[in-house]
């Protein structure tokens, strides 16, 4: 009799390990794809054509706006001209960037990458269109 | 079908008349052999309709040596309008073309062409300083009208580059599959 108990005993012990087990590998599976899930959104800054267009021109101020260019048909050093906002066109975007240009007959050719998640601009290189 | 010069099969045509202000210190006769087989092997056929050396008064020939004013779409400067008013008379269709000088868009900026224009002036501005492409790059300009985007490319492989003085010597530069769509579609384009 007693011999019996203890094995009935045994066998409860390893059923409730065996859920305890169960219910701890389904919370670190949750938390793994918790994990996985918050590192790969995409968190979209809020931002309006506009706001989009002026934050370019603001950048591309404060980067170039002190900078000379040499123009390629007299080789006059020439400032970069400041550029309103309105003159940059958004062209495109991506699940991750904007792209703006100013892109004009003569004059700079600018060209900026967007980011969606944190509205930093990279400037792809600036260029003098001269006919 | 019609073949120009060079072989190539006319499908439509493009009128240009050349009046020249200046002596151009690139070599012309490339200027427009490379323009010639850069449209006729898109099936245009580079057609020019007049080539003058335009006879300016003293006056004329002071003030219109080197264009001055604004390069912008769809929109003469002073100049541009002075330097139309000299040839409207002699062009009935097609696009003119001047070799200037020099252009100027202000006192610093200067530029090798400028393909703005009135609307009812289809014109291009060459500088004589230039480079052997310039003219085929402006009138690319003009037949892709300002609503094609990208307006100038990074690639000296192509046309529209982003001035002409990046292409290589006696390089063949072309336009893509997209400029070309576009620009059959211009107002410009006769039918051969």
């Amino acid at each position: 009799m007693i011999a019996t108990k203890s094995v009935q005993s045994h066998g409860r012990w390893r059923r409730w390990t065996a859920s305890l087990a169960a219910i701890m590998l389904g919370v670190t599976l949750l938390s793994l794809e918790t994990l996985h899930a918050a590192s790969t959104a995409h968190t979209e800054i809020a931002m309006t054509e506009d706001q989009l267009k002026s934050h370019v021109a603001d950048r591309y101020k404060a980067l170039f706006g002190a900078m000379y260019v040499q123009n390629p048909i007299d080789h006059a050093c020439v400032p970069l001209p400041e550029i309103p906002a309105a003159d940059f066109v958004v062209t495109g975007q991506t699940d991750r960037i904007w792209t703006v240009v100013h892109d004009p007959l003569v004059g700079v050719i600018v060209r900026a990458s967007v980011s969606k998640a944190d509205g930093l601009v990279q400037f792809d290189r600036i260029d003098l269109a001269v006919e | 079908m019609k073949t120009d010069k060079h072989g190539n099969k006319c499908d439509q045509r493009l009128l240009v008349h050349i009046f020249s202000l200046a002596l151009p210190q690139f070599d012309y006769g490339k200027a427009i052999t490379f323009a010639e087989k850069l449209y006729g092997s898109n099936g245009i056929y580079f057609d020019i309709g007049q080539q003058q050396c335009l006879a300016l008064s003293a006056a004329q020939q002071v003030k219109l040596d080197v264009i001055d004013g604004a390069c912008k779409w769809d929109q003469n400067n002073t100049e541009q309008d002075d330097l139309f008013d000299l040839v409207k008379a002699k062009i009935f269709s097609g696009i003119a073309v001047f070799i200037v000088g020099g252009i100027k868009t202000s006192a610093t900026d200067t530029l090798a062409g400028c393909a703005g224009h009135a609307p009812l002036k289809p014109a291009v501005v060459v500088s004589a300083t230039g480079t052997m492409y310039t003219l085929a790059h402006e009138l690319g300009h003009v037949l892709l009208t300002s609503s094609y985007s990208p307006v100038h490319e990074t690639s000296a492989s192509n046309i529209m580059v982003n001035g002409t003085h990046k292409i290589p010597a006696d390089s063949s530069p072309t336009f893509n599959a997209s400029q070309i769509t576009q620009i059959k579609k211009s107002k410009h384009l006769q039918v051969c």
